[in-house]
């Protein structure tokens, strides 16, 4: 296989293994508890990294955000504002989703890349069940579901955080600080569509990466280690696409 | 009487090294056939083929007076319906525990018997394998040899047409070994069904095994009774067919 078609082969068989697991979340849903476990999962993985995270996030941004504004003018009103508006489009969705890809695609990875190593999928195609039905499609729903239910969490973290700087080191209060007066409803529609885009691309790309695992654990390793990187880029890729999009769209409108 | 499973000219390649060479197979139905021969010479990979889990890069496969067409998704269903498998491996679920493990091939049939018929079933073959009581257990609480008899429970449970065994007894002691042979040539009785079986174990074999299958390098090179291999003319066939450690 030559670079060029293998570099080909790759967004195929994603956009393949993205068509079969809608089709079969359409056709034979999976049983709500084990999509529920699934989500437990995801949520159980991810949480503390998100809240973490999220939260230095909100201190180190509105505290480096008042000192910047600071500079220009001595009024901190409007950096709640701004803060708000940059966390619903951009940083709630794609930090949320880099620790979502990192925790859970490797997660993801790392066990359907067990189960092609140690035969578990042969035994599964055997026993005539579908491991994209059997085994992704409850993974692929939860994360979808749990990507909104997490990028939420991780706003309102990352608010509060900034809010206790922003009223601590700055004397601004709570109330000014928590303002939606800069978000648009434009605003809302380019982060759902990030958390949206991140939580499909996020699984399909970590189970593409299992299902090509071979050769024992080591096999396994190299394909969570493939998973992560891909859906990191991937995250960042969709994000600049977005924008991007969301740009031109404006442009179109004014 | 047609073969159950007859494969002709298969060959496969992986990343350029062949694997099978040509390799022919025809198991007639109603027996045990052994398969033997060194380690590396393809036993796995011929059984997986002939599970429908391999696609030869050239060759056919009949099972059933079917051949196996990869494409299609609905033959491949029914003709998988009929197969039961324990992989050298193992495969066992890690995710299920012992019960819904051996359960999985009954609760995934397109028609499944009741519940408590599941239930029951499940524990009698347990208790063939010799672990009753371990039915709520997680793989990780279950030694090697324990795992490969789940392993073997699950294969049989749902009675296949053809029951496909890959070392079921790599790894235990000797008294369990020869239990699980007597308890496969049993099995082969009761249902009637085309077992086959791989294994080192040729003395013990002997005494379920109605025909001897050996490979070497990739290809099967003898198809017969113990007694004409052993006293063929190829070095080979007579090695495999005597001691195998
Ligand atoms: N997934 C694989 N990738 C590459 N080579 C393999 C793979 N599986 C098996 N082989 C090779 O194919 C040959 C036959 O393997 P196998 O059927 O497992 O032998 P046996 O079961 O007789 O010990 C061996 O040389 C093995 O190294
Ligand atoms: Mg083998």
């Amino acid at each position: 296989m030559t670079l060029a078609t293998g570099f080909m082969a790759l967004p195929r068989n994603l956009l393949r293994l993205l068509g079969e697991t809608v089709v079969a979340l359409v056709l034979r849903p999976p049983p709500w508890r084990t999509v529920v476990t699934q989500m437990y999962n995801v949520g159980f993985r991810s949480v503390v990294f998100i809240a973490v995270t999220l939260g230095f996030l909100g201190l180190i941004t509105v505290y480096q955000g008042c000192i910047q504004a600071l500079k220009v003018l001595p009024d901190l009103s409007m950096v709640g504002a701004a803060f708000i508006n940059v966390m619903i489009m951009e940083f709630g969705p794609t930090i949320t989703a880099l620790m979502v890809a990192t925790r859970v695609g490797s997660g993801i990875a790392a066990e359907l890349g067990t189960m092609v190593v140690t035969d578990q999928v042969e035994a599964l195609e055997v026993s005539n069940t579908d491991p994209v039905e059997y085994v992704v499609a409850p993974r692929f729903l939860a994360v979808v579901v749990m990507m909104f239910v997490l990028t939420i969490f991780a706003i309102l973290v990352a608010t509060l955080a900034g809010m206790v700087m922003a009223d601590l080191r700055f004397q601004v209060n709570p109330h000014t600080f928590l303002t939606l007066a800069y978000v648009e409803w434009g605003d809302v529609y380019i982060g759902l569509t990030k958390v949206f885009l991140y939580g499909v691309s996020i699984p399909i790309i970590a189970a593409e990466s299992g299902f090509r695992a071979s050769g024992g654990s080591e096999g396994v390793g190299q394909s969570t280690t493939r998973a992560v990187v891909n859906t990191l880029f991937a995250v960042i890729i969709l994000d600049f696409v977005v924008a991007g999009a969301a740009f031109i769209i404006r442009m179109q409108f004014e | 009487m047609e073969p159950v499973v007859e494969i002709a000219g298969v060959s496969k390649l992986f990343s350029g090294t062949p694997v099978l060479q040509d390799c022919d197979l025809r198991l007639e139905p109603g027996r045990v056939h052994g398969l033997v021969g060194p380690g590396g010479s393809g036993k796995t990979l011929i059984l997986k083929t002939l599970s429908t889990l391999l696609r030869p890069d050239s060759g056919s496969v009949i099972l059933f007076g079917t051949t196996v067409d990869y494409g299609d998704r609905d033959g491949l269903r029914a003709l998988r319906d009929r197969i039961g498998v324990q992989f050298q491996n193992l495969a066992l679920f890690d995710f299920l525990n012992v019960f819904d493990n051996v359960a999985f091939p009954l609760v995934m049939t397109p028609d499944p018997p009741p519940t408590d018929e599941i239930d029951q079933r499940v524990h009698e073959a347990l208790v063939e394998v010799g672990l009753p009581e371990t039915a709520h257990l997680r793989l990780p609480e279950l030694s090697g040899g324990m795992q490969r008899r789940v392993a073997l429970a699950r294969a049989a449970i749902s009675g296949a047409d053809l029951m496909v065994f890959d070392d079921p007894t790599g790894g235990l002691d000797p008294v369990f070994s020869s239990r699980i042979f007597v308890l496969i040539g049993e099995l082969q009785e009761r249902t009637g069904s085309t077992v086959v079986l791989a294994s080192h174990d040729v003395d013990r074999m002997t005494r379920i095994c109605g025909r001897f299958h050996v490979m070497d390098q990739g290809r099967r090179i003898y198809s017969g009774n113990i007694e004409d291999g052993r006293e063929s003319e190829d070095r080979r066939i007579r090695t495999f067919l005597t001691v195998e450690a």
